[in-house]
């Protein structure tokens, strides 16, 4: 009941043109944010958890920060959350709780293999992203996060250090590494 | 790897993943809408198990650290030595009550002896 409570405060204190403000900012994240989870979980499910657990969290805490650092804010909540969910499959696995992320990934593929017809092109492309992914698991967790904020999201080099929690020496290294890392890999599987 | 070939490979990432959300199911950018939607009205479903179950763990894990407890020092080495004790201590007072018991004794036959060399 207290939680309802607070919660209802919370959301009160958000403004309407703030909530518009968030909706238009989430519309422009939310698939990439979305790609960016299912790259780490290979789960449909999980992936949208995650997203919306971020989402959630940004709209408690920061609303009333500056629209200008909800991007940043938002992908270092998205990456905590990725964070933890990895540390809760880990201990799930060791428990065997429930199916492995390998299991799922499977299952995942499957799903969109039935569910899903796609052109030809379509199909290569698609093999493609596979390919990418599956290479990008062959990397650290650091090491993937840097490449998807610096390159794809193009953070700059403070703000990934900021989201990542970490020096920015570090990132330049992390970056560094990955990409000679994905050369490789990537030439090895063309 | 000079610069020309990260940039390339940063080009080459870049347009695959890029591709990658062009390529998003009309299933996941509904299910997405979905999600923000909640956000928004506040209707999200994700938190109310996630407190129940901090409180859960916390009730589960004080319980069996209770009965853990219990069960430990309700074992017999952990029992206070009483009986022990108090029969340690029986005999020390008993050792106490013979001493006096023979020191009286003793200075009355020392009496007794004074008495008779006295006449």
């Amino acid at each position: 009941m207290y939680y309802q409570q607070c919660n209802e405060e919370i959301v009160l204190k958000v403004t309407q043109d703030q909530r518009q403000e968030l909706a238009n900012f989430y519309t422009q994240v939310e698939q990439r944010a979305y790609r960016m989870a299912m790259i780490e979980t290979r789960n449909s499910g999980d992936a949208l958890d995650l997203v919306q657990d971020a989402m959630e969290s940004l709209m408690k805490r920061y609303a009333h920060n500056p629209s200008e650092e909800w991007r940043p804010l938002f992908y270092k909540i998205l990456q905590n959350r990725i964070k933890d969910w990895h540390r809760w499959s880990g201990l799930r696995s060791k428990l065997h709780l429930s199916k492995s992320v390998e299991e799922d990934a499977i299952e995942e593929q499957y799903q969109l293999a039935s569910n899903e017809l796609t052109p030809i092109e379509q199909t290569a492309q698609d093999l493609t992203m596979e390919k990418l992914q599956t290479v990008l698991k062959q990397l650290s967790f650091r090491q993937r996060q840097t490449v998807l904020l610096r390159v794809w999201e193009g953070f700059n080099v403070r703000e990934t250090a900021h989201i990542m929690k970490c020096s920015q020496g570090s990132v330049k290294t992390h970056l560094s590494r990955a990409l000679n890392a994905l050369k490789i890999l990537l030439e090895e599987d063309s | 790897m000079n610069n020309g070939q990260q940039e390339d490979t940063k080009r080459q990432i870049k347009s695959v993943l890029d591709r990658s959300v062009d390529e998003l199911s009309v299933e996941t950018r509904y299910q997405l809408q979905i999600r923000r939607a909640q956000v928004l009205n506040n209707q999200s479903k994700s938190k109310w198990w996630s407190k129940w179950s901090v409180f859960g763990g916390i009730t589960v894990f004080a319980s069996i650290s209770a009965l853990a407890a219990f069960l430990l020092f309700s074992q017999p080495q952990f029992q206070p030595q009483e009986t022990n004790m108090m029969s340690e201590l029986d005999a020390v007072f008993f050792e106490a009550d013979t001493n006096i018991e023979l020191y009286e004794q003793y200075d009355f036959y020392v009496w007794l002896s004074q008495q008779e060399s006295n006449g």
